[in-house]
């Protein structure tokens, strides 16, 4: 299974690829106004207009947004819900510069810390280091997904 | 670009794979080379390749990355064949790539005696094993044509080994182009005026760039030539 590596101001976070329709690049945004902090804008991804999430304002508090990086990129996913045909959603993280190959074995459900899954991993080879399963429905819930694509 | 510059310095002065590393000049070694044999294998390598990446974005790339990322994705065809683009004579010919085994450099052609005629050449040896050599241009009622057609670089005649379910043929070409991509919608009908063998074995044009090809069908080639030699 294949994971790309991305984090925010606290922590590294492992994104599945298979939910991944592209890494882009930070590029200029349409600003909004009158919404909350982490939605950073739109962006026109080849004539699509889509709403950019910031990871580290969405996950850490309103005040930290992903600082201007060329290892900053965008990654566009696909969000599917319930009874909505899925969107496409960008999310822009900091270090997105990497990508691990796991067998699914490792994948430990720790059954603590609100339910998160915990993921470890080694990288490097060297360094023992814990990653944290991105699950996009805990992490992004629908509802507040959703409530960006009103009509 | 100051931080650039700092890192390229950097580079030429202290990193160790440029002291103890594959590119240092002094006799000690990092011991993990051992290991990685490489330094482009070496984590800490990879892991300062990664850093050069957390600088600033510079707005003119930004700017170019937003109207680039704003244009719609040029896709290529995915419905890709691959034929086989040769000259016999005067004609551009191709046949699918798939039944193309090799091609070889022209050897000499024994004609047989009493049986050669314009489609049976004769005999050559194509990496020591007799085949039979036959003409693309007798069966098709070609001329032959001397002369190049395209401008520059021509390739000298050359053997073309192909075979299609285990039938299979030599021929001499004037000319090879190669194995060249196309998508159906690069093929066209056969223009009604062509007509007898020439019609019959050609299944369509297929349009390049700088020329119009006669895609064979292979069956019927097939089947002609091998009645030539019964």
């Amino acid at each position: 299974m294949l994971l790309l590596l991305f984090e925010t101001k606290e922590g590294r976070y492992a994104l599945p690829t298979n939910l991944i329709v592209e890494v882009v690049p930070m590029v200029k945004l349409k600003r909004i106004p009158k919404v909350p902090p982490y939605v950073l804008g739109m962006l026109n991804y080849r004539g699509t207009a889509l709403p950019v999430l910031d990871l580290c304002a969405l996950l850490e508090g309103e005040e930290s947004l992903c600082e201007q990086l060329l290892s900053t990129r965008i990654i566009i996913i696909n969000y599917t819900f319930k009874e909505k045909p899925k969107q496409m959603l960008g999310l822009l993280a900091e270090h997105v510069t990497e990508t691990i190959k796991v067998k699914h074995a490792n994948h430990q459900t720790s059954g603590i810390l609100l339910d998160d899954d915990i993921y470890s991993a080694t990288i490097n080879r060297e360094k023992d280091e814990m990653i944290q399963w991105f699950d996009l429905k805990r992490m992004l819930p629908e509802r507040v997904i959703a409530d960006l694509y009103q009509e | 670009m100051e931080e650039g510059n700092n890192l390229q310095h950097e580079k030429n002065v202290d990193l160790c794979w440029n002291l103890i590393g594959v590119w240092g000049s002094s006799t000690e070694r990092c011991k993990d080379l051992e290991k990685y044999f490489h330094c482009q294998n070496c984590p800490v390598y990879t892991s300062l390749g990664r850093k050069l990446l957390d600088r600033p974005i510079p707005s003119d790339y930004q700017l170019e990355c937003t109207t680039l990322l704003a244009k719609e994705k040029k896709s290529k065809a995915t419905n890709t064949e691959s034929a086989f683009v040769f000259r016999a004579g005067g004609e551009w010919l191709a046949l699918p790539a798939e039944l193309v085994e090799e091609v070889v450099d022209m050897g000499s052609i024994h004609s047989i005696p009493h049986r050669s005629n314009s489609t049976l050449r004769g005999i050559v040896n194509v990496r020591g094993k007799l085949e039979i050599c036959l003409s693309i241009g007798g069966i098709l009622g070609l001329e032959r044509g001397e002369k190049p057609i395209r401008e520059g670089y021509v390739t000298p005649e050359r053997l073309v080994v192909a075979s299609r379910r285990g039938q299979k043929i030599v021929f001499p070409v004037s000319e090879v182009v190669g194995i060249v991509k196309y998508t159906p919608e690069m093929l066209r009908n056969l223009p009604v005026t062509v007509s007898g063998s020439k019609a019959v074995l050609t299944r369509c044009i297929l349009c390049l760039e700088d020329m119009d090809v006669g895609f064979l069908e292979d069956k019927q080639l097939f089947d002609a030539l091998a009645k030539n030699l019964i």
